[in-house]
């Protein structure tokens, strides 16, 4: 009996069709196209100054293309919805009360929403290497304390998309670790991952597919 | 009915981010001294007149005249509004440049984001004037006796030669004083924060706004023609017709009226121009990525 092999499309989670983001003259961003199937952790390498961030921030609904497309969950970013829905976003340096503990900063932010309780982010928290029970306020917190709180905070929502940037920077090895063996188990899950680093390895050894960008263009390896 | 639970939350922490115990202290402080000035000004009068906690209110909130030309006067009426303009004139752009990108999301669009941040304005200015105006009534206490009613010091032209002579504290206080202080700090600090969120810089606005108050007393120093005009003079009671004849038209409903055009022609250039706003500062993504 012939064996039949059937193709199913699979619905990429993120669209890019010629995007290009000008900002004040200057070309970010030059005609990136590319697709992110589901379940897929990606990842953006380059040089400061390559654009990778400016993609993030693009695909995330911070900053509008200058031309060109972004669909995320099948939605047009900008049009159809203003961000992408079911997405965690860890975009720059995260910004929280200093004067209040890190699970004060998340409830106060899931209080917004009011999808998930105490136990959630208690949870969330201790998953981050973070102690839940921590009173201490967050200017009391290391640069890493507040980095994976930062990463507590994208993943509290349970998202089906995160935009990570940088997600490992300033953390230590044992930070670092943790991150990753996050990242993999979200993965097993379903959930897409998209993050940026400078460290083109690291993303070798997490990522299924690595672009690298350089002056705003995308391309699969560093020249 | 959930929308409105989940925007009462998001003004919840908003008022909870821009609000400091710290603050509070330093407006109570700095109403106290200006009340402290007040009942100088009152007490040191000489009169045989009975004096009281509403003369020292009335001359706080007065304003300067517009034959007036003195520096004292002036800080005595600026001084509140630029602790405003400085305390939370820029909750904005703060809120955007330091909380934008976990925030806004959250809310869902950047015009609900703006709204929140709209009303929360609109509270903080309320609770700023209530607690301006009960702090000074608490000092002069403390010197002036209390009374339900005006005393006749105030009433017999001791202060302001043509304050009515049925003038009722709750005219003075709720009529006059309250909407006009209220309601000028409301119009320029909307106007601060939609110049903040447009020039990203909250120094610049900060300027822009304590400038426009300066210049409303400069330009209407002997000008009774322009007075009625300027952003500031609105909540100059001196200033108006009722107690400055030469002035002519500047009624408390111009005032309401100019106010009101004011924060709403701000707030629908804001909308518009918020739809689109990048949530990250250009400036430092060109930086970033140069």
């Amino acid at each position: 009996m012939e064996e039949v092999t059937t193709t199913v499309a699979v619905k990429p989670v993120v669209m890019l069709e010629g995007v290009s983001k000008v900002i004040r003259g200057r070309t970010i961003l030059e005609d990136v196209s590319f697709e992110i199937p589901p379940a897929q952790i990606v990842g953006l390498s380059g040089l400061n100054g390559s654009g990778k961030s400016t993609l993030l921030k693009v695909i995330g609904g911070f900053i509008y293309p200058t031309e060109g497309r972004v669909v995320v969950f099948g939605k047009e970013i900008g049009k159809e919805a203003e961000f992408p829905d079911k997405t965690g976003v860890l975009i720059e340096k995260p910004g929280f009360l200093t004067s209040m503990s890190g699970r004060k900063n998340l409830e106060l932010l899931a209080s917004i929403r009011n999808e998930i309780g105490e136990k959630e982010i208690r949870e969330v928290i201790t998953l981050v290497g973070l102690d839940p029970d921590d009173k201490r306020p967050v200017r009391a917190y290391s640069t890493g304390m507040i980095q994976r709180l930062g990463i507590a905070q994208a993943l509290m929502e349970h998202p089906e998309l995160l935009l990570l940037d940088e997600p490992t920077s300033n953390l230590d090895r044992e930070g670092i670790t943790i991150v990753h063996n996050v990242l993999r188990d979200l993965k097993k899950k379903g959930i897409t991952i998209l993050m940026t680093s400078p460290n083109m390895e690291e993303l070798r050894y997490i990522c299924d597919t690595v672009f690298w960008v350089e002056n705003g263009h995308l391309g699969k390896e560093p020249p | 009915m959930g929308n409105v639970v989940s925007y009462a939350r998001v003004i919840r922490l908003n008022v909870t981010t821009a609000f400091r115990w710290k603050s509070l202290l330093w407006t109570v402080v700095l109403f106290a001294v200006i009340g402290l000035f007040g009942v100088y000004e009152v007490v040191s009068y000489p009169t045989a007149l009975s004096k009281n906690v509403w003369d020292v209110l009335f001359v706080t909130f007065a304003g300067p005249g517009v034959f007036s030309d003195s520096l004292f006067q002036l800080v005595l009426w600026f001084l509140p509004y630029l602790f405003f303009f400085y305390l939370f004139g820029n909750i904005a752009e703060e809120d955007l440049s330091q909380r934008g990108v976990s925030l806004i999301p959250l809310i869902g669009s950047r015009r609900k984001w703006w709204l929140g941040e709209v009303v929360t304005l609109l509270i903080l200015s309320f609770f700023y004037v209530v607690t301006g105006v009960a702090t000074i009534l608490i000092v002069s206490r403390c010197f002036l006796p209390w009374s339900t009613h005006l005393s006749p010091f105030l009433l017999s032209s001791g202060i302001w030669q043509t304050i009515p002579k049925d003038l009722s504290v709750a005219t003075l206080l709720l009529r006059w004083i309250f909407p006009l202080f209220f309601g000028t700090l409301v119009a320029v600090s909307f106007l601060q924060m939609t110049l903040s969120l447009q020039w990203r810089n909250a120094f610049l606005s900060f300027i822009a706004a304590s400038a426009m108050m300066i210049l409303s007393w400069l330009f209407g120093i002997r000008h009774p023609s322009v007075v009625r005009w300027l952003p500031g003079s609105q909540s100059m009671l001196l200033r108006h017709t009722f107690l400055e004849p030469q002035v002519r038209g500047f009624s408390l409903a111009w005032s309401l009226g100019y106010n009101a055009v004011i924060i709403l022609a701000v707030l629908a250039v804001s909308f518009i121009y918020v739809r689109r706003i990048d949530i990250v500062k250009e400036i430092s993504e060109i930086h970033k990525e140069a």
